[in-house]
């Protein structure tokens, strides 16, 4: 049985701190600094979680956060692995994927289905008939997965932290510490982490009884804990390796995201269990995983064990662990015990039996629990049965080289170690260690001295080090530690239950590389990525392909290392909103407020009833005045003698004839002739201009014309003015007779034409003024200093409040510009529009020399195929048009709706609808289909359906200062 | 339960023929020779054989049986597309796919799971109705869809986005569906195989050989073959492979990423997809949350993944369901994917003669496989375009006649 | 994420860049292309080349170069910098 030891010298715990927490609904004892696999097994509990397909029990393997296998829930989270699990007073824990709890789990009764559930069983049936697949598909999803989440759960975000440093060691075993304590010398920026609780790694649980060991580690942790230069992170693990030397390293508080100048890897190994019947019992596990329960948690993990051993390892931990009390019933050794020194002396001279040239033929258990296994000698014969309740293998050992592989090394499988080890590695990237193939202590720190002497002269600092030890030359792994059973359950990957013949079938079906395998069989996939499976898996491929290991290649792995809950990789929430200077204003008057890309733009000014809200708005601009919040546009200042050449190769008009203080629209296009965005330009000199884009695209405005000076070498300065200037426009036909009342301009017809800039004093602020008209009545863009956005704002709606002015909101924009037939690009334009289509032909000027889209548009300006029109129709207003109905005609598609809308001043439905173009005539009926798919008639119409001729840009009053 | 699955449980060491044939000969010369064995490569070669009778044909890869992009995709099918030509040809390949199962012999997991294009703004809910409209007209079930019907189906979706990009409404289209991608390599290559088709995995196409304006063989490292005509079907690589022959094209290579989470008990029925959150997630029949952004932001030849993928889908996520902050993402991945200016494949023949592409196929080359294999085999026996694939000629580009795909993009305004 | 040194800014995350790709003035004149192909052709093998990387906070372009298989940036300069001499 398991059970707690007496205090071991390197342990992990507090025994003087108790607490309790509950498991499968039973209550437990434990001590702080347990992790639940630990506190489980002082408890005796073996048996800690059922498989993922055959719902077998399973408990401690690995013990080193790769218990895929014994998955538990908190509620709030769930696949928690065990083997890290820090366990909390009060905690109450359950095992993942059971039905019925993890003792009487009724999905076992899966396991006597097991052999007609063959590897990729679920391509080979369920697909005929073919309505019973959903039901079939229904089961499947059912008994997939692990854990189940809970969709109430709070979000937890974390932030994450960047750490800028020259050197980062990854892995704070012996190799790590001693790259540690050579950065130390040097004074250099170093952060060091590892993935357990504490610093030390192997020294704890390999070397836990040698002293001099024991004084190195504290002699380096000390020097770390007091240096300035070096920060120590416990319990982070590196979760990635991406490029420049980028590691997130995840932690109990969150993730840092460590940009290194240099790092050093040394992460150790993965030691890999031997293959056989029923080694999936709880019971069954790693020496190491034996190792760190005495040492860290002094759990005696059972009383009477079987050592499995393809290496030295195995023979010392036998000793080790019969020093603790725990009976070795004997060492099976797969090979011959001679090659093991002087350790298999001392076994024997311990009084432990020595089992040679033989392996574990089977496991087996008695109600649930362990209580032999047979052998079977290498020569195939059945040999004799051995009583215990633990089995421990030490027979090999992988790389824990996933982020070498990310980083971009190359790693290849030595022969004489029977390892994968790197053979190369990228520039700034150092391996030390047993990662790097070097076993002995001793050498171990050398190597990791060596790796950070490397690392600091790539960083340019010179220090001096041991030389780089050779890599160790007897073999520490088995090349073959896999023992098939005529009846299976020989486990190769414990998270997705696959046995031998699982990879023997899929190999036998074709899938005959690790690739295709790892696809097919699923090997590899699980929850622990194949850190317990991968490198059995190969050594078995290597068998059928009748290969070398080294030939058989590897599949790569990829990040993360470990699972990375998403709030982690999440971090801080934050989102960018902008407000306009005049936000206060909208926010208090109730507008309905929305996003436009960043900005928020306030649709109509009242919530509840938005269609009288905008009726009234309406009603307001076409006989008084309203002002609209027109800041989000892009501002963008021109400077230089070249901004005419530079206008005229960004835009498709031509700007030479365009006089001082006089507007334009403008409108853009890319290298394909497509539409891109549109505003106004205006000319304050002959060399300084000030243009207007659309607020989404603004920024890519000024992106584009600055790329294109820097192209064509333009002198030109080019200032983004979007965030400084407030803008608004003021509208109706009393829009004089308010302005007039707050401004130096001269507002006269003579002085301030349709069209023209005026610069002047309004509300006591400088701006400018372009007497432009989207909606199609009398008005001006005015353009100030945002830092007045506010008051000049407010001082228009009291200057108007007599000519009851008010405030309109943008869909009463869009339909007032709507019957004045103006585009909104997006809407009635889209990512593939060009000029000729949407009528703008008038605005591109192909005899200029150059600018971009001319090559596009003169290819196109002939292929016109469509064209945007405006229809009017009787129909009831009722019978909803919507925007993108589309247009029929003869059963095929003809068009579609681009802007549609009730309009006051026709009193009928109008709308722009983008048309093929034998279809554009005026007078031309079409057939909408709306969504009831019934059709309504529309007839085309010519535009604009308001103010043909622009009576409304009149200024009625001839001195409007007087008027007012 | 099938007599198939008996077969493993009383045939002793029982294992089904191998799905696919990995002769050890090249020969010197194949009637066609078709670049990349991923279910494009390995569709079109089927249906080469199945319609055509054309089986002196070779697949070659550089690499193994879908280990490109039909390996790395997030297997969403659906044909809910703007255009004519878009609709039509997707549409073909979800009746296709319907049955594909029963065709390949090979359970592929086809599964209707509806998929929603989910609308944070009044522009994309227009673009939305755009498509439910051009959808129907064409008789593909989509429909435009308001929160009510969102929260129906996914109960666990927060619609306020944690406080921006509300979501409005979305486009639904009931037919969306996912399906397990490898399956469906394997199964074409098995039929293939069945019908005397060649596979050659590992084996890299290094040159093409062109003479007189015509294509007469490629060259590998196992030597050089005859052909009497080229299929290039892979994704990712296109450009490269059009530069053996002396073509131009607008296809320009950017990575596309994707991730999971560990398997967790099914609670999301529906794909669901944001194209304001940049994110699509949907959970696999394993359980894991399969999830994927935008393409990254810069051309590249590579698999690399990115620390900034991840986050950022991370942080967008959470938005919608701020329950998944504690179930950890397992494994992260890339491909490299064919971008062509109007979001349209390039498929057909080529000025060169004997020489035929399928490429261009973007984010969306999955949910295509069984039908431009179809057409391109056609394209291939018949040496012309098949008339579904006309309007994806690579000559499009010079002629100005783009496909329109891109009307919906546009929607930032 | 990938920290590259610029010149004026010194070494700056490539998250503030937009990269604008390898596109070059639109000329006055075609020299034996057509339009369809001067617009969409992009020769999109693996190489290394000279992008235009525009930095968002300061409204600078820059030259970058960089190889398109490896991502391996070899120095940037000031785009108007650069076309002035």
């Amino acid at each position: 049985m398991a059970k707690r030891l007496p205090p071991q010298p390197n342990e992990w715990i507090k025994r003087d701190r108790r607490l309790s927490f509950v498991f499968e609904g039973e209550r437990y004892d434990g001590l702080e600094g347990d992790v639940l696999s630990s506190a489980l097994l002082a408890n005796d509990v073996v048996v800690q979680a059922r498989s993922f397909k055959y719902h077998r029990p399973r408990g401690v393997l690995s013990f080193a956060n790769h218990d895929a296998n014994v998955l538990v829930t908190t509620g709030d989270r769930t696949n928690v692995r065990a083997d890290v699990e820090q366990v909390a007073q009060g905690r109450s824990y359950r095992a993942v994927n059971t039905y019925g709890g993890l003792r009487f789990d009724v999905a076992r009764v899966i396991q006597l289905f097991a052999r007609v559930l063959p590897v990729g069983f679920y391509y080979k049936a369920f697909y005929r008939p073919r309505f019973l697949f959903p039901l079939w598909e229904r089961l499947i999803r059912t008994m997939a997965g692990l854990g189940k989440v809970n969709t109430t759960a709070p979000c937890v975000r974390v932030t994450r932290r960047n750490r800028f440093c020259d050197v980062l060691i990854i892995g704070g075993g012996v190799a790590g510490l001693a790259a540690a304590k050579q950065c130390l010398s040097e004074s250099i920026d170093v952060v060091i982490a590892d993935e357990n609780p504490r610093m030390g790694g192997s020294f704890d649980y390999l070397h836990a009884y040698d002293e001099s060991a024991q004084a190195v580690k504290t002699a380096i942790l000390d020097l770390l804990n007091s240096s300035n230069s070096a920060e120590v992170l416990t319990q982070h693990f590196a979760a990635g390796f991406y490029a420049d030397n980028s590691v997130p390293l995840v932690g109990p508080n969150g993730i840092v995201h460590v940009h290194a100048k240099a790092v050093i890897f040394a992460t150790g190994l993965y030691e890999q269990p031997a293959v056989f019947r029923n080694n999936d019992l709880p019971g069954v596990m790693l020496v190491s995983a034996a190792q760190r329960l005495v040492h860290r948690y002094a759990i005696a993990p059972c009383a009477n064990a079987v050592v499995l051993a393809g290496n030295n390892e195995a023979y010392a931990a036998a000793i080790d662990l019969q020093k603790i009390g725990v009976r070795i019933a004997a060492i099976v050794d797969l090979a011959e015990p001679n090659s093991r020194g002087d350790l298999a002396a001392t076994a024997m001279a311990n009084g432990i039996q020595i089992i040679p040239n033989a392996s574990i033929d089977e496991a087996r258990s008695r109600n649930g629990r362990l209580v032999a296994v047979s052998i079977r000698s290498n020569d195939g014969k059945q040999g004799q049965s051995i009583e215990c309740d633990g089995v421990l293998m030490s027979v090999g050992w992988a790389p824990a080289g996933g982020l070498l592989y990310q980083a971009g090394a190359r790693l290849e499988y030595d022969p004489t170690l029977e390892q994968v080890v790197p053979v190369s590695m990228p520039a700034g990237t150092y391996c030390a260690g047993r990662l790097n193939g070097v076993f002995d202590y001793l050498d171990q720190i050398d190597d990791g001295a060596a790796a950070a002497a490397a690392a600091l002269a790539d960083i340019g600092v010179r220090s001096d080090a041991a030389e780089r030890p050779a890599r160790t030359v007897q073999p520490h792994s088995h090349p073959y530690p896999i023992t098939p059973h005529a009846k299976g359950k020989e486990f190769v990957d414990f998270d997705e239950d696959l046995q031998v013949k699982d990879l023997t079938v899929a190999y036998r079906e074709g899938f005959d590389s690790v690739e295709l395998m790892k696809r097919y069989s699923t090997i590899g996939m699980g929850p622990s990525q194949g850190k317990t499976a991968n490198m059995n898996g190969v050594r078995i491929l290597g068998q059928l392909q009748d290969k070398a290991v080294a030939a058989v290649g590897v599949t790569t792995p990829r990040p993360f290392t470990h699972p990375v809950p998403m709030g982690m990789l999440a971090g801080r929430r934050l989102r960018r909103q902008w407000c306009t200077p005049m936000h206060e204003y909208h926010h208090a008057e109730n507008a309905d407020l929305q996003e436009a890309g960043t900005w928020l733009r306030p649709m109509s000014y009242t919530r509840g009833s938005p269609r009288t809200a905008i009726e009234r708005e309406y009603q307001m601009v076409r006989e008084q005045v309203g002002i609209i919040d027109v800041s989000t546009l892009g501002k963008i200042e021109l400077f230089g003698p070249d901004v005419i050449p530079l206008l005229e190769y960004a835009y498709t008009c031509s700007f030479e004839k365009l006089k001082p203080h006089m507007t334009r629209y403008i409108f853009m296009v890319d290298g394909s002739g497509t539409l891109v965005d549109d505003g106004v330009a205006a000319r304050l000199a002959d060399d300084h201009f000030y243009i207007t884009a659309t607020s989404s695209h603004a920024q890519a405005v000024v992106r584009q014309l600055q790329q294109y000076a820097d192209q064509l070498g333009f002198n030109v300065a080019i200032v983004d003015r979007t965030f400084q200037v407030a803008a608004l426009n003021l509208a109706g036909p009393r829009s004089a007779d308010v302005l007039s009342k707050l401004t130096d301009i001269d507002l006269s017809s003579e002085n301030f034409p349709y069209l023209a800039l005026r610069e002047g004093q309004i509300a006591g602020v400088q701006a400018r003024a372009l007497r432009v008209g989207f909606v199609g009545e009398l008005g001006y863009e005015i353009h100030f200093p945002a830092s007045h956005g506010a008051a000049v704002w407010q001082a228009l709606l009291e200057a108007g409040a007599a000519a009851g002015i008010g405030a309109f909101g943008v869909e009463a924009q869009r339909l007032l510009r709507l019957e004045k037939g103006h585009l909104i690009f997006g809407q009635d334009t889209d990512g593939t529009t060009n000029p000729y289509e949407v009528n703008l032909g008038w605005g591109v000027r192909l005899s200029k020399e150059q600018f971009v889209g001319k090559h596009s548009l003169t290819k196109l300006k002939p292929m016109l195929k469509r064209r945007l029109v405006g229809f009017v129709t009787d129909a009831d207003p009722d019978r909803l048009i919507q925007e993108c109905h589309l247009i029929i005609e003869q059963g095929g598609i003809a068009g579609r709706v681009t802007s549609v809308a009730y309009s006051p001043h026709r009193k009928a439905v109008i709308g722009l609808a983008m048309v093929d173009s034998s279809l554009t005539e005026a007078g031309q009926t079409l057939s909408v289909r709306v969504s009831d798919a019934t059709t309504v008639a529309v007839t085309v119409a010519d535009m604009p359906f308001y103010d043909p001729d622009n009576e409304r840009q009149q200024i009625n009053s001839s001195d409007p200062r007087q008027a007012a | 339960m099938s007599i198939r699955l008996l077969k493993y449980a009383f045939i002793e060491d029982w294992a089904e023929p191998r799905f696919f044939n990995t002769p050890d000969e090249l020969r010197d010369s194949y009637d066609v020779v078709i670049i990349g064995a991923g279910g494009h490569g390995l569709a079109t070669a089927y249906y080469l054989a199945r319609e055509h009778g054309i089986t002196n044909v070779a697949v070659l890869d550089q690499s193994y049986i879908g280990g490109g992009n039909t390996g790395r995709n997030t297997t969403i099918i659906r044909s809910n597309y703007l255009t004519e030509e878009g609709v039509k040809f997707y549409d073909q390949s979800v009746e296709l796919f319907k049955s594909l199962s029963e065709e390949l012999d090979l359970n592929i997991f086809y599964s209707e799971r509806g998929h929603f294009t989910l609308a944070h703004s009044d522009a994309t809910l227009r673009t939305a109705r755009w498509r439910a409209e051009v959808n129907k007209h064409y008789g593909v079930d989509s429909e435009v869809v308001g929160p009510d019907d969102i929260l129906k189906a996914c109960p666990q979706i927060q619609l306020d986005c944690g406080g921006n990009h509300e979501i409005l409404g979305a486009l639904y289209h009931a037919p969306g569906a996912v399906a397990r991608h490898d399956a469906v390599a394997w199964g074409y290559a098995k039929r293939a195989s069945e019908a005397g088709i060649e596979i050659h995995q590992h084996t890299e196409v290094t040159g093409i050989d062109v003479a007189g304006g015509r294509v007469v063989g490629v060259t590998t490292p196992r030597g050089k073959i005859q052909a009497g005509a080229v299929v290039s079907a892979v994704a990712g690589f296109t450009p490269t492979v059009l530069s053996m022959v002396g073509l131009s094209s607008p296809i320009e290579i950017f990575p596309l990423q994707a991730c999971v989470t560990e398997p967790i008990k099914p609670w999301l029925d529906t794909i669901i997809v944001s194209g304001s959150l940049h994110l699509y997630v949907s959970q696999s029949s394993r359980g894991e949350m399969v999830m994927g952004a935008s393409l990254d932001p810069m051309e590249l030849h590579s698999r690399r993944s990115t620390f900034e993928f991840v986050s950022n889908l991370a942080d967008q996520l959470l938005d919608m369901f701020p329950f998944l902050s504690q179930v950890n993402v397992n494994r992260q991945w890339a491909g490299m994917a064919d971008m062509t200016p109007d979001f349209a494949p390039v498929m057909g023949t080529t000025p060169v003669g004997g020489f035929y592409v399928d490429a261009g196929w973007g984010t969306w080359g999955f949910k295509a496989t069984p039908i431009s294999g179809k057409t391109m085999a056609a394209t291939v026996a018949n040496a012309r375009d098949d008339e579904l694939i006309t309007d994806f000629n690579l000559s499009r580009f010079g002629d100005y006649e783009l496909v329109g795909e891109k009307g919906a993009a546009a929607v930032g305004h | 994420m990938k920290y590259i040194d610029f010149p004026t800014l010194g070494r700056r995350p490539s998250s503030e860049f937009v990269v604008g790709g390898i596109i070059d003035p639109e000329p006055a004149e075609l020299d034996g292309i057509s339009p369809g192909e001067w617009v969409f052709n992009r020769d999109s093998i693996p190489m290394r080349r000279t992008e235009w990387w525009y930095h968002t906070p300061t409204q600078l372009w820059f030259l970058v170069e960089r190889h398109t298989a490896t991502d391996e940036v070899f120095g940037a300069t000031l785009a108007g910098a650069a076309i002035d001499g």
